[in-house]
């Protein structure tokens, strides 16, 4: 089970993102858990995550968010702007497998 | 090479906009006021429910009593926001600090009724009167929490606590450590409230009120500065920065204080005291003003490209969600979209502050919009249909002023798709 969080400034598009890569693992049949929100309610969130993406629109935010997760052994990484914008689930799926292996 | 040239300025701006981002005080506010959301939506609600322009409906809600039962929720959220925004941010505060936010809640809750007037009638009857527990105090409550909750994180990682010996259990230990922060933080406030009281002022509500928050309403709520910022905040999504939200991480207890002021007038069936506030901006700059270019690229694009784009990013747009517009398209560091990009919800707000100043409009109820709220319906909820028929009428515009730019670029992509499949036969 691989625990993959998408966070952005309120949860909205990541959302949409979040339910193109569930289609997109269920389709491949990858068992994965992958859940969106804004990135003020992750600083509580309490659950595993393997993989934090963070939507390119708050990349300004990155180097602290890799400090603050990163020694907590999440992978982190930001999305690509244009797998982002088009909502390319199976794309930052896979980009987010590959940084686990 | 335009291109480098925006992505090097966008490394330079990003420091500065991490920063004010990053900053524990602006952290708390907006996360304080974000958790107080239901409160505020509830009061909202309740106030739609209340002034629905439906006559036979006012009179049933009336003679049944429920038109008294929502004054009652009204009463105690809207009109009560100063309280339930004191609490929450300085719970939202004290966690930027990993310190207890209850307990900096309940703190501030007794700070901010100490410097709060009491009355007193002849009777003997203790009063606190409404007036500065809803959109006037909200200044006072901002500072309060943020005061209150301050000296007691200081003093308590300072150390500034009562010792208890290691036998003592560490749950009762914690409560006592807290007990001289805590202390120190109402004493401070207690000075405060006999020092206003001898002046003319009388109370810290009424200072705070007359020196700070009317004048930063007339900075922040004035629509020269709106035009300004929200013009910036496009810049900003052109280097990929979401910019609406940079700019209310600095605005935002200036448009809660005077939204919250709107909505306790419009629930009272007064007149409205503002035409700015964020209701206003939210409701006339959807997704960026955009969204006459994701109908375009829907409904009247020749190249794939463009109507693929049209058909992910339209419906999105409508319900104010612009990330598949802005880096789909994308428009991050597009030069071909710059203009409209930028400068159309300056155009928007202009038109809609004109139509509103000279009474065409009337003026947004203030509420809260909910993110995901799709258009015209956020319109309505603003308390009338020419408000949701005005957003039609600029989406109509910002489809003619982004017409030429769309057209051009769907062309050169028409061209390059025609020539590739040429190519392929």
């Amino acid at each position: 089970m691989i625990n993959i969080t998408l966070v952005c400034a309120a949860g909205m598009s990541t959302s949409m993102l979040m339910s193109k890569m569930q289609q997109s693992a269920k389709q491949q049949g990858i068992e994965a858990k992958i859940i969106a929100m804004s990135e003020a309610k992750f600083e509580t969130y309490e659950e595993a995550t393997d993989v934090l993406l963070i939507g390119p629109q708050i990349s300004y935010m990155e180097d602290e968010i890799r400090s603050k997760y990163e020694p907590k052994g999440m992978k982190v990484a930001v999305i690509d702007m244009i797998d982002y914008g088009s909502m390319n689930g199976e794309k930052v799926l896979k980009d987010a497998l590959n940084l686990l292996n | 090479m335009s291109t480098i040239d925006a992505k090097a300025l966008s490394q330079k701006i990003t420091p500065t906009v991490n920063k004010i981002q990053k900053s524990k005080v602006v952290n708390g506010i907006s996360n304080g006021l974000m958790g107080a959301m239901p409160v505020t939506l509830l009061g909202a609600f309740s106030a739609l429910l209340l002034n629905l322009p439906i006559a036979p409906y006012k009179e049933f809600i009336t003679n049944v009593g429920i038109a008294n039962a929502l004054q009652v929720i009204i009463q105690f959220s809207t009109n009560f926001l100063a309280v339930i925004f004191a609490v929450a941010i300085a719970g939202g505060y004290a966690k930027q600090h990993k310190e207890d936010g209850v307990f900096a809640g309940l703190l501030t809750l007794v700070c901010f009724f100490i410097v709060t007037p009491m009355n007193v009638t002849e009777e003997g009857v203790k009063l606190i009167p409404f007036q500065w527990l809803g959109g006037t105090g909200i200044f006072t409550a901002i500072i309060v929490s943020l005061v209150a909750t301050r000296i007691y994180i200081y003093l308590k990682q300072k150390g500034v606590t009562i010792k208890m010996p290691e036998s003592v259990p560490p749950v009762v230990a914690s409560s006592f450590s807290s007990l001289i922060p805590g202390f120190a933080a109402v004493i401070f406030f207690t000075i405060v409230s006999s020092v206003f009281a001898a002046t003319s002022f009388g109370t810290i509500h009424q200072f705070v009120y007359t020196f700070l928050q009317i004048p930063l309403q007339g900075v922040g709520g004035n629509i020269v500065s709106i035009v300004i910022l929200w013009t910036f905040a496009q810049l900003l999504w052109f280097f990929g920065i979401h910019g609406t939200l940079v700019i209310y991480s600095v605005v935002l207890p200036i448009f809660t204080a005077m939204d919250a002021a709107q909505m306790a007038a419009y629930a009272a069936g007064e007149a409205l005291p503002n035409i700015t506030g964020r209701a206003f901006v939210s409701t006339y700059t959807m997704s960026g003003s955009a969204i006459g270019f994701a109908l375009l690229m829907l409904f009247v694009a020749k190249s794939k490209q463009y109507k693929t784009l049209g058909k992910l990013s339209a419906v999105p747009a409508l319900f104010g969600i612009s990330e598949p517009l802005v880096f789909g398209t994308p428009l991050v560091f597009n030069f071909k979209f710059f203009v409209p990009f930028v400068f159309m919800n300056g155009v928007n707000l202009i038109i809609a502050y004109t139509l509103t100043a000279i009474g065409i409009i009337p003026r947004v109820a203030g509420f809260t919009p909910v993110s995901g709220t799709p258009i015209i319906l956020s319109g309505l909820m603003e308390g009338s249909w020419k408000i949701a028929a005005l957003q039609v009428v600029l989406v109509a515009l910002s489809t003619i002023v982004w017409y030429p730019f769309f057209k051009k670029a769907d062309n050169e992509a028409y061209q390059i798709e025609q020539s590739a499949e040429n190519n392929q036969e």
